[in-house]
């Protein structure tokens, strides 16, 4: 969608910094005492409670439920003139604190007080441009819309673009390694994910899975598959790519592809693929093309579908 | 057990009131404004400055030390004074700080005031808007706030008013009783800021500003200034006005925050007022009438409750009915308050019910028999409140 990021920018202090960081690794982290248990937020160096200054970044599960919400109408900011009416939310989680956040993937006029909510982070950015930002929203999912807690990520690894270096995906692992890939992703300029909440960038919308859309548009039919090759034979996936061959050229029903590369792990690499229909997508991947594509880049490469269920539509 | 502030109640009074013009002043100063208000309140008091040994003031958060400006300007050297920092609750807070100062023997006479030129400030041309900023830079927003388009005043009291909507079933229609009682009481105040009729079907096809505020839920922008001289009651037997007693004050301040346990509901002013009443020896049943801070409409309706006008849940119902008119069961802001006559935080508040307790209102706008006057203040980022019992009869 290529449009400039210009809503305002997380500016952490040291002691806020930490809750940002688990933000952009798609985490919800709070102070917890260590001695009373209790969570506390905004930031403090000491737990309001019984003042102990023992305390760690706890992980939260995400979960809770609207504790009250506001519809902004006027526009405050001129980053949100096109945003308005949109909703401002105090969550109330149920093993942390009380935040403030957005209510994301609910129509504004069915949100309800003590409705629950999950936590997602919301991706929005790309592309480097001079005085643009890229920021990571926090903001809520309604419960039902989002993938159970349970199958909740554990891991994210992040994946450069191969033939656009300024886009950046992350990928989750599931605990039980099956359909999702991952909730979000985002692309940042030369600066790259470390000065994320300051980048210059400019936005788009890059999330797998369900109701995902790439790059901004809603995707109906995304496949994504992870690529592992033995040591060293990256290189020759890298060759096949940059010679424009491409794996899913010629596939019936094939629209158009991203390719990256693992930013730890030169010999990994992720696909996603979009599709003319679900039925294509799933066509491609159960068919022999697909099962000959290791063949093509060594012959003990690993392909690991990492979204395989119908995309919903809804 | 008899409160232990009693000892104080009615020692105290408030013997001179002031206001400037209040509206749109254009090319006004919050300074000048507010040495006009002082100057009026020390003479209605039958005093000069000479008189005067204390001085508690506030103004806008970006003037420094702002009492020694006022002193300065109106000649004082103070035996007692300072500025204070509780946003709306600090004019009710002045008031208390002068009794105490009295009773201690810092001073003898105390000049109070609160003054802003908000409405100037926010429609002057750019190059004078680039040297004084209309927010200060200690209210910009904070971390965790703008990042999700959260922003201002009216918001964070909309959370409030959207979730007693939510527990209590009040409708937009309950706070635009509010609202129109109000006007309808300013537009018999000639010196108030907006005076034009308001129905209650202007205000539902009003715009909305942060839903389920609307334009008329919110408070207006203001240039004014109040001011109040509070005395002790043996000297107050001495000057020319009915001494206005100061029956009790009280306080609270949820400093843990407007979002914590469920202060947006159940507000500090539950434990302000009951402070108050006790100090006093008095509860509701004795009020005549009300000064409840009304930055937002929202506010009067949960502080009905929490000052137990009526009991929690039912502000809604109980605004609709029809008491907080001139004439009904609790004539409330009966000059219009900071939704119609005018936002000074407060200030001007206390001002009407003084006058309301003096009883030297044109009748038509005079509350009948007025013995007994409560004001409200509420402010400092929504979780410090304050309460004043004013009386006519020590």
């Amino acid at each position: 969608m290529n449009q400039s990021y210009a809503k305002p920018l997380p500016v952490p202090s040291e002691e806020s910094k930490p809750f940002w960081e688990a933000c952009r690794r798609h985490k919800l982290r709070f102070q917890r005492c260590s001695a009373c248990g209790q969570f506390w937020f905004p930031p403090s160096n000491v737990c309001p409670e019984c003042l102990s200054d023992t305390w760690e970044w706890a992980l939260t599960s995400g979960r809770g439920s609207v504790f009250s919400f506001v519809v902004f109408h006027r526009v405050y900011h001129p980053a949100f003139r096109d945003a308005v009416p949109y909703p401002v939310a105090l969550i109330a989680l149920d093993d942390g604190p009380r935040f403030i956040s957005n209510v994301v993937d609910c129509a504004v006029e069915d949100i309800r007080v003590g409705m629950p909510v999950e936590a997602v982070t919301v991706v929005e950015r790309r592309h480097a441009r001079p005085g643009q930002g890229a920021a990571l929203v926090v903001a809520m999912d309604a419960l039902g819309k989002a993938v159970d807690a349970r199958e909740r990520a554990t891991v994210a690894r992040l994946f450069r673009g191969f033939l656009d270096q300024d886009l950046v995906v992350s990928v989750a692992d599931w605990p039980d390694r099956q359909a999702y890939a991952t909730r979000l992703a985002w692309a940042v300029g030369d600066g790259g994910l470390a000065a994320l909440c300051r980048e210059p960038a400019e936005l788009a919308f890059f999330r797998l899975h369900r109701t995902y859309g790439v790059m901004g548009r809603p995707s109906r039919n995304a496949l994504c598959w992870l690529i592992r090759v033995p040591r060293g034979a990256g290189e020759a996936l890298r060759a096949l790519w940059s010679e424009g061959a491409g794996l899913l050229r010629g596939a019936e029903g094939f629209a158009h592809w991203y390719t990256f590369t693992d930013e730890d792990d030169p010999d990994h690499f992720m696909v996603v693929s979009e599709w003319e229909s679900w039925a294509a997508a799933h066509a491609y991947l159960t068919g022999p093309a697909f099962e000959l594509l290791p063949g093509l880049i060594a012959a003990e490469a690993v392909m690991e579908p990492v979204v395989s269920v119908p995309l919903d539509t809804t | 057990m008899q409160h232990p502030g009693a000892r104080l109640r009615n020692r105290y009074a408030i013997v001179g009131v002031g206001q400037s013009e209040i509206g749109e002043v254009p090319g006004s100063t919050s300074l000048g404004l507010l040495t006009t208000a002082m100057k009026q309140a020390i003479e209605d008091a039958g005093l000069t400055n000479r008189d005067v040994d204390g001085l508690i003031t506030r103004g806008p958060d970006d003037i420094y030390c702002h009492h020694q400006r006022m002193g300065q300007r109106l000649g004082i050297n103070a035996s007692f004074s300072t500025s204070t920092d509780n946003g709306g609750a600090s004019q009710i807070l002045s008031v208390a700080l002068a009794c105490m100062a009295i009773d201690a023997g810092l001073c003898e006479t105390v000049v109070s005031g609160f003054g802003r030129n908000t409405w100037s400030r926010k429609n002057q041309n750019d190059a004078t808007r680039m040297r004084g900023n209309i927010v200060p830079q200690s209210q910009e927003e904070n971390e965790f706030e703008p990042e999700f388009g959260y922003f201002g005043a009216p918001a964070t009291h909309a959370f409030g008013a959207r979730r007693h909507m939510a527990l209590y079933g009040t409708t937009r229609e309950h706070f635009g009783h509010i609202v129109v009682t109000f006007r309808d009481h300013a537009s018999r105040n000639p010196c108030a800021q907006k005076r034009e009729p308001l129905t209650l079907e202007k205000y539902l096809a009003a715009r909305l500003i942060v839903d389920p505020f609307g334009l008329f839920d919110c408070s207006l922008v203001t240039d004014g200034a109040g001011a109040l001289v509070i005395t002790s009651a043996e000297r107050a037997r001495d000057l020319p006005r009915p001494p206005v007693y100061v029956g009790g004050f009280g306080f609270r301040n949820n400093l843990r925050g407007w979002f914590y346990d469920d202060h947006m509901v159940d507000t500090a002013a539950q434990q302000a007022s009951r402070q108050a009443y006790e100090m006093a020896g008095l509860g509701p049943q004795d009020v005549d009438c009300a000064q409840i801070y009304d930055c937002f409409t929202y506010m009067v309706l949960t502080q009905l409750e929490d000052y137990g006008f009526c009991i929690k849940g039912e502000g809604g119902p109980f605004a609709a009915s029809g008491a907080l008119s001139l004439g009904g069961a609790l004539p409330t802001n009966t000059a219009g308050g900071q939704l119609s006559e005018g936002h000074c935080e407060g200030m001007l508040q206390i001002v009407e019910a003084v006058h309301q307790v003096r009883r030297d209102r044109p009748p038509d706008r005079q509350v009948q028999d007025c013995n007994v006057a409560v004001v409200s203040g509420h402010g400092g980022n929504t979780v410090c409140h304050s309460s004043l019992l004013l009386q006519r009869t020590p």
